[in-house]
């Protein structure tokens, strides 16, 4: 079994919210959300793949928890796009059942915060491991004069998730308020 | 046309609130005297954060417009939108070449806490290191002069947050960069003496080049004026760029930091060459379709910022 692979492939990167005439969704955000998504699945995934594929005896403990971790944000961001999709796919088609445009605006209360949850404990896990390996590193003196430390840059990435994830979840909240009580307010007239 | 005095009501563009109105406007008064008119009922609204314009959504007035000039009646009705905090374009181009100045010294000697302790305060024994340094130091020496003596702005004022997003971008390449040239562990350029020497060379050119056309743009404008005409060769031969570029001084600077990249042989000061000339492009490709709006004989063979390619 790998869950490296999503059922639904996300081409995060494109803002499809552009095409639909109906909701208009700010650039940087949409773009923000599909670009950061990308980057953190690629990191996660990154991250617990080199854990799985050369096990390390001082550290299996850690497969173990980073299995149950990347098993959690798998399972958000899958059951996350796929309902983001069929939403974008029935919008486009302009028969959109009220389920899924619900779904699409309420699951993310709990899935979001359990995919970003799974994807900081993964992280945190391969940590150790990053350490000792000098994964994806490269230190000086070298031809080029310059050097990357992985393992700080993933503590910067989880230092980012601070302000980032409250502004992408609240920007949901907001959506949903105006999307979800603007349906009401059609089916009144009807 | 009646020299009879006009009314000016100024509403606010988003809530179309009236805000202000002005009695008896003399017909010649320009938008520069109606926004300090302004300024006198709403003091938080200095004119430098004020547009007017005839259009709630449309482009902003000049400060040298003239009333008259303009289409309105009797009654002239102008949109206000809050341009926010300004900070004037010297102030930041001081702190924002000031920075990476001062900052790049400090890893240059070795100030405590930035290596190991035993290095505090030594001094590289490479000869690019002490090069490099002198050529970055008279770059940004060079650029604090060109704001203060050089440069004729057309705005005066530029939005606040500005300053913290420029200082953050200078201010963190000339630390990032800093850190490696001077580190105890720095590796000197492949190809010796022979690379530093050409790197320097393309260095000294450029920035020579792209003073001539600070001097030569500066000449093309009067002082206190905002004037704008088609900026042409002159006697000086970096200027003979002019012939193939609408913005040579880009073409100029970015050579320049190519240079510097090639002669420390340094992985981030090529990226920091490869952002600046992104940023640039962009800039002269702006300039050279406004020259070409604006100018119906303006030469075809010039590209924005590389001859014949871009």
């Amino acid at each position: 079994w790998n869950p490296s692979f999503s059922p639904v492939h996300p081409f995060t990167v494109l803002p499809k919210h552009s095409w639909l005439p109906q909701y208009r969704f700010t650039f940087s955000t949409s773009c923000q959300q599909a670009n950061t998504q990308k980057l953190t699945h690629r990191i996660c995934v990154s991250l617990w793949a080199p854990t799985h594929v050369v096990p390390h005896p001082c550290i299996s403990y850690s497969s173990v928890q980073s299995e149950d971790s990347v098993l959690l944000f798998v399972i958000a961001w899958t059951i996350t796009e796929i309902i983001r999709y069929s939403f974008y796919t029935f919008s486009l088609l302009n028969h959109l059942p009220y389920l899924i445009k619900w779904a699409r605006y309420t699951l993310f209360i709990v899935l979001y915060p359990m995919g970003v949850s799974g994807e900081l404990l993964t992280i945190y896990a391969a940590l150790p491991f990053v350490r000792q390996a000098g994964l994806y590193s490269i230190s000086l003196p070298n031809k080029y004069n310059f050097s990357f430390d992985y393992y700080a840059f993933l503590i910067l990435i989880m230092i980012s998730y601070i302000p980032i994830f409250p502004q992408l979840y609240f920007h949901m909240i907001h959506q949903r308020r105006k999307i979800l009580s603007h349906t009401e307010e059609h089916k009144k007239f009807e | 046309a009646p020299c009879q005095p006009l009314k000016v009501e100024i509403l606010d563009a988003k809530t179309r609130e009236k805000l202000c109105f002005l009695d008896k406007v003399e017909p010649q008064a320009t938008i520069a005297e109606i926004k300090n008119l302004f300024t006198k009922t709403h003091p938080q609204w200095y004119p430098a954060r004020q547009s007017l314009r005839l259009d709630p959504k449309g482009k902003s007035l000049k400060d040298e417009d003239v009333l008259q000039k303009l289409p309105v009646g009797t009654t002239a009705t102008l949109y206000f939108r809050d341009l926010g905090a300004q900070i004037s374009w010297v102030t930041v181009f001081l702190t924002e070449y000031a920075g990476p100045l001062f900052i790049y010294l400090l890893f240059y000697f070795r100030v405590p806490f930035i290596y190991g302790h035993k290095y505090d305060f030594t001094s590289s024994r490479h000869t690019v290191v002490h090069l490099a340094c002198i050529c970055h130091s008279f770059h940004y020496i060079k650029r604090l002069l060109e704001t203060l003596f050089v440069h004729r702005f057309s705005h005066g004022t530029m939005p606040l947050r500005n300053i913290f997003k420029n200082c953050t971008y200078y201010w963190g390449f000339a630390a990032w960069m800093a850190y490696y040239i001077n580190h105890p562990l720095y590796t000197p350029p492949t190809y010796g003496a022979q690379q530093v020497k050409l790197a320097l060379a393309i260095f000294v050119i450029c920035q020579l080049g792209n003073f001539s056309i600070h001097m030569a743009l500066r000449d093309l404008r009067p002082a206190g004026s905002k004037t704008r005409k088609i900026p042409y060769p002159t006697k000086n031969p970096f200027t003979w760029l002019f012939l193939l570029v609408s913005c040579p001084n880009y073409t100029y600077e970015v050579g320049s930091w190519i240079g510097f990249a090639i002669m420390t042989q340094c992985l981030p000061v090529a990226l920091f060459s490869l952002v600046g000339f992104t940023q640039m492009t962009i800039w002269a490709k702006g300039k050279h379709r406004s020259y070409l709006k604006e100018f119906r004989d303006y030469p075809p063979l010039r590209m924005p910022i590389i001859p014949f390619l871009l």
